[in-house]
């Protein structure tokens, strides 16, 4: 954990515009869902049932039980880890595609509880190639999509953890989501 | 159907903002006093505008990913970290 206060070699705040700092946060981030995963498989025996959700928060607070990232501000934190989620769901969608491709296996569109179906498997494959761009583009557009669509927080849950007004995070989402589809609908994103 | 730029969503972004914040009957009224100064940046945004409508309508990636598709994400995420196999990072990491 130190590495990620040695990688800032200034009193400034290590910043995601930071590519160094981005690493290293990443690095850390990485190390505390390791050990968490660890634990739980020393406990369970088999990987534990948490949220996802669960799993972010929890993996923040242990980080900052450590006052050597106090550079770790939360709302980074969480983008970033809704940012390995996003990464990790689009790439399983991908990889079972791929052994799939030409056999038998239909892949079921993500259906929600109640029967709307939200988006198929290319729609989502698509969906990772425009995010990358709107993160370029409008960073805070890209994170709320991935906390509330990929992780499954709420409005209000991203609201409070960004410390603005529900509304703004729902102006943003509404925002984010049309720039998504439009560039979508046109193929590729906006460059 | 527009055809944006990087340059003119960060033009556009903005007047989206607003433009969110209004009612329908109140952002008629505004786009026309738009349209006056600028045809192009009015009719921008009232196409953008009309495909938010349609999104808000068909409730366009309201509902999260399922809980079945996070879950699997965060069993594959753990897996890969119990493993001690880097996931795969995205260009921005790499």
């Amino acid at each position: 954990v130190k590495t990620f206060m040695d990688a800032t070699t200034s009193n400034r705040p290590a910043f995601v515009s930071d590519d160094v700092a981005a690493d290293t946060l990443f690095g850390v981030l990485y190390a505390e869902l390791h050990r968490m995963a660890r634990r739980e498989l020393n406990r369970n025996s088999s990987l534990v049932k948490l949220g996802a959700t669960t799993l972010l928060h929890e993996a923040y607070l242990k980080m900052s039980e450590n006052e050597q990232v106090v550079f770790v501000d939360r709302p980074r934190f969480m983008a970033y880890a809704a940012r390995v989620m996003r990464g990790v769901i689009i790439d399983d969608v991908r990889r079972q595609r791929s052994q799939k491709r030409g056999g038998l296996f239909h892949i079921t569109s993500l259906a929600t509880n109640h029967g709307d179906t939200i988006a198929d498997a290319s729609t989502l494959l698509k969906m990772g190639d425009v995010l990358d761009a709107l993160a370029e583009l409008e960073p805070d557009l890209a994170a709320i999509i991935e906390l509330k669509f990929f992780c499954g927080f709420s409005f209000a849950e991203i609201a409070a953890m960004r410390g603005v007004s529900e509304r703004t995070i729902q102006r943003n989402w509404e925002k984010g989501r049309l720039y998504l589809h439009h560039a979508m609908a046109n193929e590729r994103p906006m460059s | 159907v527009v055809q944006l730029s990087a340059d003119r969503w960060r033009t556009l972004s903005p007047y989206l903002d607003r433009a969110l914040d209004m009612t329908s009957e109140k952002r008629a009224v505004w786009l026309a006093s738009i349209a006056t100064d600028d045809a192009t940046l009015a009719a921008d945004l009232e196409s953008l505008l009309a495909e938010h409508q349609d999104l808000q309508a068909s409730r366009f990636l309201e509902n999260a990913v399922p809980r079945a598709h996070s879950d699997r994400a965060r069993h594959l995420l753990q897996e890969a970290l119990v493993n001690g196999l880097r996931v795969q990072r995205t260009r921005r990491w790499s």
